[in-house]
């Protein structure tokens, strides 16, 4: 018997009833594609570390190895389960040539390897470990989605000829973030290359109880093996390959979150105008003796009817949408063992948005028990809030226009509709700002300072050798004489070990030298500057338990010394273990020794890096801009595809929303408008006053939204960051995304006022003036 | 006497699913300085029709309207706007108010569009003439928080604001009793000798007998006239109302 009111209802707003279905439809399938990718991330995660049999703890090695050490240790060790050494024949990134493209401007160390015969494989796009002919080249899956290779492409390694044969899955390596890559070839092929580069190794181990893999860290570092080279566990592998999709997942349930809320606004709005045109006759129909639940019932099913077919319709999408933005995790990591929960979940995902709507529903509804019979026949509307009314006087207003008046009077008086558009348009301008700011935060130069390095431009590294001394003076000579080179500073890494809260020792690796010259953001406390004083990283001093101001006991060359912590930093290299202090003990051995270097010009960075690495062969010579882009670059440029998007979504909903809202509130109006038109006021006038309330409503948003922006969304931001390593960050921000963005705000706010309104003109007087 | 607002041959017509409907055929009016006009005729005649078309407030089909020397018809939106905000003043039957603003605010409302500068004195202005009414003390009430009767005095304060030449009323008395309606109406009698022009759309034969001269409409033309002369001290009351009352009757018949 509902169902043609219903109906009816439906069509008279058409619009109102099809944007509330949309975004109701848009906020489910955003929170269900969350929900598929996630899970489907998590699934396809598990099955690549499965189908590659992850090593549990991994140590890279470069120099000389002592296998027969290693394998004493491997078996004494009770939890070790299976263990290996396997090679990375580093070579020279320009003597690979792949299709057309060689590898020289490519930051990764890329390597040549085997297919291991007992774990850590390297597979095929269908998951099974490859095992190439001879002449054959297994390249890895990033250098095909970045269009380096193709297969059947001719390549030239070293002088050795090959053909891209496919291309593989790196459990350990996929990630843009991870630093190395490994190819694959056929055992002849390897032995033939096997001179041309420099070895390094990878010691690998699979624990039996990998809950104990810290301990068993502890105990390698302990038993002084083979360790010059990051050390890295299965744990971090799937934080590294997760990362780049964990973040558009944040991303998106965090916009879902928002268009919820939005969602919500638009019921709220368009129920409240509702209620008031039918308040009449709600007071009829309580009078005649209807029930209230009956009038509740109506309302109540023409939303569930909106609410089912969005979140019908939202589920619908998230299943197309899900199948390409999958296609990324698939072709990196395999299929999902979850594929079929996620769509049970995405299901579960649209019944919690449809459910929340109808609470909602029942929430807003609520209001009806306060609407008297009597009170509503009589007046006509809601009473309307007349209890300060002798503030804000047109008859003692000289400052403002009579239009711009009347605007600012009409919001104030009418708080809880405008607080509709008030809240779209400050979330709009959060959902702008934050991902703006995040952008631009993380691409901007000085933010390497949040990653544990200062502002350099380029970075010169050596490794312990024979000819380490004579090499060093070649360099300082060369950055010397070069009158292109600002400053430099050098600073040697060396091993040590320190003691924990419970006694026990773990190695750490201490950065020593001047950290003033290229000073970086600390989390707490200041830079080490006496001799007694260190700088731990955050990881490690979550590790050792220390703050700043704390005292660590480190084991010199002198014996046990005692350190105050003068600060702690975020680090994400060398697993995010690092330490910075400024003492010097010439008994440890260097491990490897950086320059950082500052130019007069940070654009002339790769010339300068060109001429160093031919000039200082034995270095390797980093072009820390060009680093940051190959590293970093990637999430870079989805960021600001997201804020792009985020952009166009804000300015798309301000304009809906304000479009709608003008429209229903000049339908509202329309005797007011009448009475104006009546007593001598034009079109032009009602347009200017309708657009001081846009304006007014917008400052307000806007102001609210960048207030928001600058203390939650930080700290989302932050969050967000941090998977970088990065604990605190504080918005580098950009005048354009305070001024520039809000004026596209304002301009879309008029445009849809001025449109929203134009209709305003048209309402005929005589009509509308008997009310 | 000189012609304020002078209308010849006006035809108006509304298109009711594609019917057209001819509501006003070819009425012509003319109204002098000073002077207090009633119209009357059966519901449905065309007198607010006609109201609106003279006020510029609605479009005609065809004919001449000329206020104070200005041709109405060739007049644009805001031309009318600024016409009907400077030179005439409106009350219609049901209150037609701002409903956020005070009655003091809402009074002031049509001149200090013009006059921003001058916000002060209007608004000494609009208490003075809330004073005359009786409703002085009501000034900053809101317009929900007086009588009916009370806001038809008001609606009289923001027609006089602008010191216009004419005054339109559309059954301005229709809402009140009669007692009220009798004040109300010697209000505008006190305003006309004043010097304002009054036109009235009335039902009300005691109404209409207080003004000089009544006109008549039926279907959309004025059929009759009534001459009953300025009303002085009241007197002769009964006659004229029942000179109107006769009228009307033959009228509708
Ligand atoms: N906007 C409109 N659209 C269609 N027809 C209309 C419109 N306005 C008025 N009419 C018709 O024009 C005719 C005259 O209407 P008008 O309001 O002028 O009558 P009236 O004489 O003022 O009546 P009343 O005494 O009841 O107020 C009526 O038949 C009415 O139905
Ligand atoms: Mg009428």
């Amino acid at each position: 018997m509902y169902f043609r009111v219903i109906r009816n209802d439906l069509f008279r707003n058409k619009l109102i009833s099809i944007t509330t279905m949309l975004f109701i439809s848009a906020a489910t399938a955003l929170v269900c594609l969350a929900a598929i990718l996630s899970l489907n991330l998590i699934g396809s995660i598990e099955t690549l570390t499965k189908q590659a049999q992850v090593p549990n703890f991994l140590q890279m090695h470069n120099g000389n190895i002592d296998k027969e050490r290693l394998n004493n240790f491997a078996e004494e060790q009770e939890n070790v389960k299976k263990y290996q050494v396997l090679d990375f024949l580093n070579i020279t990134n320009s003597s690979i040539q792949v299709g057309g493209n060689n590898l020289i401007d490519n930051v990764q160390d890329n390597g040549f390897t085997t297919q291991s015969s007992s774990f850590d494989f390297l597979l095929d796009l269908e998951g099974r470990p490859i095992h190439p002919a001879e002449g054959e080249l297994y390249v890895p899956i990033g250098y095909m989605t970045d269009g380096t290779a193709q297969i059947g492409d001719e390549a030239m390694i070293a002088g050795k000829a090959f053909k891209v044969a496919g291309f593989l899955r790196d459990a350990q390596m996929n990630s843009p973030l991870a630093s190395s890559k490994r190819f694959l070839v056929h055992e002849n092929d390897y032995q033939d290359l096997v001179s041309k580069g420099t070895l390094e190794y990878l010691i690998e181990f699979q624990l039996h109880d990998t809950s104990k893999t810290n301990e068993f860290e502890t105990a390698y570092a302990d038993a002084g093996l083979e360790a010059n080279g990051p050390a890295l566990t299965s744990t971090l592998f799937k934080v590294i390959n997760g990362l780049s999709d964990g973040i558009m997942i944040a991303i998106i349930l965090l916009v879902s979150f928002l268009i919820v809320l939005i969602a919500f606004m638009c019921i709220r709005f368009t129920l409240l105008i509702q209620i008031e045109e039918d308040y009449r006759e709600i007071g009829t129909m309580k009078a005649i003796g209807l029930r209230l639940a009956d009038i509740k019932k109506i309302y109540l099913a023409k939303y569930a009817f909106l609410a089912l077919a969005g979140s019908l319709l939202g589920l619908l999408v998230s299943f197309i949408f899900s199948n390409p933005l999958l296609e990324n995790i698939r072709l990196y990591m395999g299929e999902s063992q979850y594929d079929s929960w996620s769509i049970f979940l995405a299901i579960l995902g649209s019944i919690f948005v449809f459910l929340l709507v109808i609470g909602y529903i029942y929430f807003l509804l609520r209001r009806f028990r306060k609407i008297s019979a009597a009170s509503a026949i009589r007046t006509g509307s809601p009473e309307e809030n007349t209890a300060r009314k002798n503030y804000f006087l047109l008859s003692q207003n000289k400052l403002m226009s009579t239009n711009v008046f009347l605007g600012i009077k009409d919001v104030l008086s009418r708080k809880k509709l405008y607080a509709t558009m008030l809240i779209v348009l400050l979330l709009s301008c959060f959902i702008i700002i934050v991902p703006w700011n995040t952008y631009h935060t993380v691409s901007s130069p000085s933010f390497t300072k949040y990653l544990g390095f200062g502002e350099m431009d380029l970075m010169v590294s050596i490794y312990p050798s024979e000819e380490m001394e004579e090499n060093k003076q070649q360099i300082v000579n060369y950055l010397n004489d070069d009158a292109s080179i600002h400053q430099y500073v050098e600073i040697t890494s060396k091993s040590f070990r320190a003691v924990k809260e419970d006694g026990t020792e773990e190695k750490i690796i201490v950065e020593l030298g001047d950290h003033a010259a290229f000073p970086i953001e600390y989390n707490a406390g200041k830079a080490p500057e006496a001799p007694n004083e260190i700088a731990l990283s955050s990881l490690n001093a979550e590790e050792f338990g220390k703050q700043a101001g704390d005292t660590i006991e480190i084991i010199t060359g002198e014996g046990p010394e005692s350190f105050v912590v003068s600060g702690i930093y975020s680090n994400i290299l060398n697993g995010g273990k690092t330490a910075k202090a400024a003492f010097s003990d010439e008994t440890a051995p260097a491990m490897w020794l950086n320059y950082y270097i500052q130019l007069n010009h940070a654009n002339q960075a790769a010339v300068t890096a060109k001429k160093m690495s031919q000039v200082l062969p034995f270095a390797s010579v980093t072009d820390a801009h060009h680093h940051k882009q190959q590293v970093f670059g990637s999430t870079m440029d989805s960021m600001k595809t997201a804020a792009n998007v985020a952009l166009i979504v804000a300015l798309f909903i301000t304009g809906l929303v304000s479009l709608l809202f003008m429209k229903l509130v000049v339908t509202k109006d329309r005797s007011a408008i009448a009475t104006l038109k009546a007593i001598g006021f034009t079109n032009q006038d009602l347009t200017k006053q309708y657009a001081a309330r846009g304006i007014f409503i917008l400052i307000i948003g806007v102001a609210g939204g960048s207030i928001l922006a600058n203390t939650f969304g930080e700290a989302i931001a932050g969050m967000a960051i941090s998977s970088f390593g990065v604990d605190s960050i504080a918005f580098i921000s950009h005048p354009f995304i305070y001024l520039g963005f809000p004026s596209l705000m304002l301009i879309v706010t008029l445009l849809a006022t001025k449109l929203g309104t134009n209709q305003a003109g048209k309402i005929p007087i005589a009509e509308n003036i008997k009310e | 006497m000189r012609k304020i607002l002078d209308g010849q041959q006006i035809h108006k017509s509304f298109d009711i699913e594609k019917e057209k409907i001819n509501v006003l055929q070819g009425v012509s009016i003319t109204i002098y300085e000073s002077e207090f006009i009633s119209i009357m005729g059966p519901s449905g005649s065309g007198k607010s029709t006609l109201l609106y078309a003279l006020s510029g407030m609605d479009t005609v089909d065809s004919g001449e309207i000329i206020f104070n020397n200005q041709r109405l018809p060739a007049c644009g939106e805001s031309e009318l706007a600024e016409i009907r905000r400077q030179q005439m003043g409106f009350v219609f039957q049901q209150p037609t108010f701002l409903k956020n603003l005070t009655i003091i605010d809402n009074i002031v409302l049509p001149a200090v569009r013009d006059n921003k500068r001058k916000t002060k004195e209007l608004a000494k202005k609009a208490q003075q003439l809330l004073e005359n009414t009786g409703i002085g003390d009501l000034a900053y009430r809101m317009t929900n928080q007086v009588s009916g009767g009370q806001l038809q005095r008001a609606g009289i304060c923001r027609a006089l604001i602008n010191e216009p030449k004419i005054i339109f009323g559309d059954e301005p008395t229709g809402a009140l009793n009669s007692k009220t309606a009798e004040g109300m109406m010697d209000y505008f009698l006190q305003v006309n000798q004043e010097g304002t022009t009054i036109m009235l759309v009335t039902h009300d034969a005691k109404v209409a007998a207080k003004s000089e001269r009544v006109l008549f409409m039926k279907d959309g033309q004025i059929v009759d006239e009534l001459r009953l002369g300025k009303l002085a001290h009241q007197q002769g009351m009964d006659s004229r109302i029942e000179k109107v009352t006769r009228k009307m009757l033959r009228i509708e018949m």
